[in-house]
């Protein structure tokens, strides 16, 4: 999609509006943001925070920033919760660690090269985004040339499939950019190898060649991470190119500590100029101007505003206002005592999936994949099977009692 | 001020209003429902127990509703958000009280890693506790219900949660879901017993929960020593037969009947190293009631139970 030029007067300060988070919203994010915030909160506004937070999956985030604001002291019940995130957290990390020393051997032998993606790569760098942190999987990018050799090794190695639809199956394998995820016995983790950031035959198509030459390498580990601006540019397309930014308010926190540490080498400004050429050579302009207008916005990040700022007049018009209109509805968790939605509150994010649907695939396959979607929701299946674009199956009430144990 | 004192028109109050907030040791839970039976259900179930002021801070906030869409009005159904979120499939509309139990169950079991839980029930005598670690269709709660009714304090039928700094057992205290024949055994055995309806046709069978005594909830924040460990199991026609285990086949034991022994890592491993050292463990194979308990008191007022830790 060609960025269109802004139609904007050249007196107004070039930002894109968005619109103010919910309230529930603003309170978890300047916590997070500047923990000293949560001095000032009684019983029940830590409630509301923590379980916002929970919902956010930035629990263990929010634990690790007030661990690091000696001036904040949580009511007992509250420092238990967070300390039991933090528990969580470095149980999660270690179980990223260990696949990754498990799997090592394996891609080294059968891939040329491979790239941790997201939280497996933040961890495993050590990143100040990583604290915290609650991975549920693990992400693996090896060259497409590579796929085929390191798939049979990794099945050869323990590694398979989780009993999977063959439409699914078939979706992911022709219309993905990763295959559909693996597991192994005594593996906490499940692992997604990629071979592209974004689906092969969607919109944008950032060049995996550009990626992988920029790429660096991790201290003690034969796997790579992709650079400081190509990490961040992954996490806006994630969230602008990929999805329908359903609860995604963990990007627009990632986003910012992502550039801060960056931008600790040459400068904030240096950063943003050097993230925002990126972003033009790589087609992800559109989704880091929305992202950084978000964290900018929301999140009060400084390098979103800088970022926001540089882009302001590269898009513009009537489909950016619709989609930062449409996200703001959704990116941020409900509130965790909101009364189920009707339809009316859904649309949004029906809007949503149809325009990531328009982004990821030709149009005439998106049409076919939503009705496949539809026809299935309304045709329940005899045991749910995990559907390919929520890899989240459903809770069955077994999961009650042996809740960590699934996890494990 | 304790939940019966509300009267049951304050619990629905409070039910539709911002929530019936309950101490229940260990952890605190907030209740939210429209579901118009549910009032006088808490109020004999925890009616004991202490109120939590709500709006406030919980470990576990849970809202029970009706399904009100139009295509469900033919099959009512009930059902659970935990924060925001539906984590069950729905109940049908005339079992509200163990899509309840369930929910607050897996809140708990996911949100109290701050301690090593274990998946057992726990009584005491003074101030040394008796943790029954068991798998589901062990015996474990008639056995909890029937030692609580025979001089023992009720900590728990559900979680042994065994506190990090000191090894102490807090009190987690919750009605007790009685199963299928242990409905009757544990009425025989006190008729005095407060119990819930009796939910036939549920995944478990049938189901009944039974109401912890006034003076059991009124220790929820009375902590225990772990003195001894028995694992429980039921057979038919047997009698009781309590043998002593080595604490490797105790650790192995303990360490699969804990929800969140994996997750704490090193302290986990420590904290169960711990509990073994300073206390006593046995298995029990049991099918007469009485005689099991006989064993056990035994075992409570011997030596074995005593062990100071060093």
């Amino acid at each position: 999609m060609a960025d269109r030029p802004a139609r904007r007067g050249a007196g107004r300060r070039a930002q894109l509006r968005v619109p103010m988070p919910p309230a529930h919203v603003a309170l978890l994010l300047s916590a997070v943001m500047s923990p000293a915030a949560a001095q000032s909160f009684d019983a029940p506004t830590w409630d509301l925070v923590i379980r916002t937070a929970r919902r956010a999956r930035l629990l263990g985030t929010l634990a690790a920033r007030l661990a690091s604001a000696s001036s904040v002291s949580p009511p007992e019940r509250a420092r238990r919760l967070l300390e039991a995130a933090a528990i969580e957290s470095r149980f999660r990390q270690a179980k990223v660690r260990y696949l990754l020393a498990t799997i090592a051997p394996v891609i080294s032998r059968s891939a040329s090269t491979a790239l941790l993606l997201k939280g497996a790569a933040y961890v495993m760098q050590s990143r100040a985004v990583a604290a915290g942190r609650l991975p549920a999987d693990v992400d693996v990018l090896v060259p497409r040339a590579d796929l085929q050799a390191v798939e049979s090794a990794l099945l050869d190695a323990g590694w398979q499939y989780d009993a999977i639809d063959p439409y699914d199956d078939r979706y992911y394998r022709r219309w993905s950019h990763e295959l559909p995820p693996m597991r192994a016995a005594g593996q906490a983790l499940e692992l997604d190898l990629h071979h592209a950031i974004l689906p092969p035959y969607g919109r944008v198509r950032p060049s995996i060649a550009q990626l992988l030459d920029a790429s660096e390498p991790i201290t003690g580990q034969p796997f790579r991470a992709l650079c400081a601006t190509d990490q961040i540019l992954h996490v806006a397309a994630h969230l602008f190119q990929d999805g329908d930014c359903a609860n995604r308010l963990r990007d627009l926190v990632d986003f910012d500590f992502l550039f801060a540490e960056a931008a600790r080498i040459g400068g904030a400004d240096f950063f943003a100029d050097a993230l925002t050429q990126r972003a033009r050579n790589l087609g992800l302009t559109r989704a880091l101007a929305y992202t950084a207008s978000f964290a900018a916005e929301w999140a009060g990040s400084e390098g979103g505003a800088l970022v926001a700022e540089r882009l302001a007049s590269s898009c513009g018009g009537s489909t950016t206002v619709a989609v930062i209109g449409l996200a703001a509805r959704v990116i941020a968790p409900v509130h965790p005592d909101a009364e189920p939605e009707g339809v009316g509150a859904r649309l949004p994010l029906l809007l949503l999936s149809a325009r990531s649907l328009w982004l990821r695939m030709p149009p005439h396959k998106g049409v076919q994949h939503a009705l496949a979607k539809l026809l299935r929701r309304l045709a329940p299946s005899h045991g749910r099977v995990a559907d390919a674009d929520s890899a989240h199956p459903s809770a069955g009430e077994e999961k009650a009692l042996m809740h960590t144990k699934n996890l494990a | 001020m304790l939940v019966h004192e509300l009267g049951v028109d304050g619990v629905a109050a409070r039910l539709r209003g911002d929530g019936l907030g309950i101490d229940l040791g260990a952890a605190a839970v907030c209740i939210r429902s429209d579901i118009d039976e549910l009032p006088s259900l808490l109020s004999r179930l925890y009616g004991d127990f202490d109120v939590a002021a709500a709006p406030g801070l919980f470990d576990v906030t849970v809202q029970l509703k009706v399904e009100r869409a139009w295509w469900r009005r033919l099959r009512p159904q009930v059902n659970l958000w935990l924060d925001g979120e539906r984590e069950f499939e729905p109940f049908p509309r005339d079992t509200p009280l163990p899509l309840l139990e369930w929910g607050i169950n897996y809140g708990l079991a996911s949100r109290l890693s701050c301690h090593l839980l274990l998946h057992a029930g726990v009584v005491a005598r003074g101030d040394k506790a008796l943790v029954l670690p068991a798998m589901p269709g062990s015996g474990k709660s008639t056995l909890t219900a029937y030692l609580s009714r025979r001089g023992y304090r009720l900590l728990s039928d559900e979680f042994g949660v065994i506190r990090l700094d000191d090894r102490l057992v807090l009190p987690l205290l919750r009605p007790v879901a009685l199963k299928n024949a242990s409905i009757d055994v544990l009425r025989a055995a006190d008729p005095a017993l407060t119990l819930g309806p009796s939910y036939p046709r549920t995944r478990k069978g049938t189901v009944a929960h039974m109401a912890p005594s006034a003076s059991d909830a009124r220790a929820v924040h009375q902590p225990a020593r772990p003195a001894a460990i028995v694992f429980p199991q039921y057979v038919p026609g047997a009698g009781a037969e309590l043998r002593p285990l080595e604490p490797a086949r105790t650790f192995g034991r303990l360490a699969v009947n804990s929800f969140n022994y994996d997750v704490l890592g090193p302290q986990g491993f420590e904290a169960l190293c711990d509990v073994i050292e300073t206390t006593s463990a046995h298995s029990l194979v049991y099918g007469d009631l009485a005689a099991a308990v006989s064993h056990i008191d035994a075992l409570m007022a011997g030596p074995a139970a005593g062990a100071e830790p060093t």
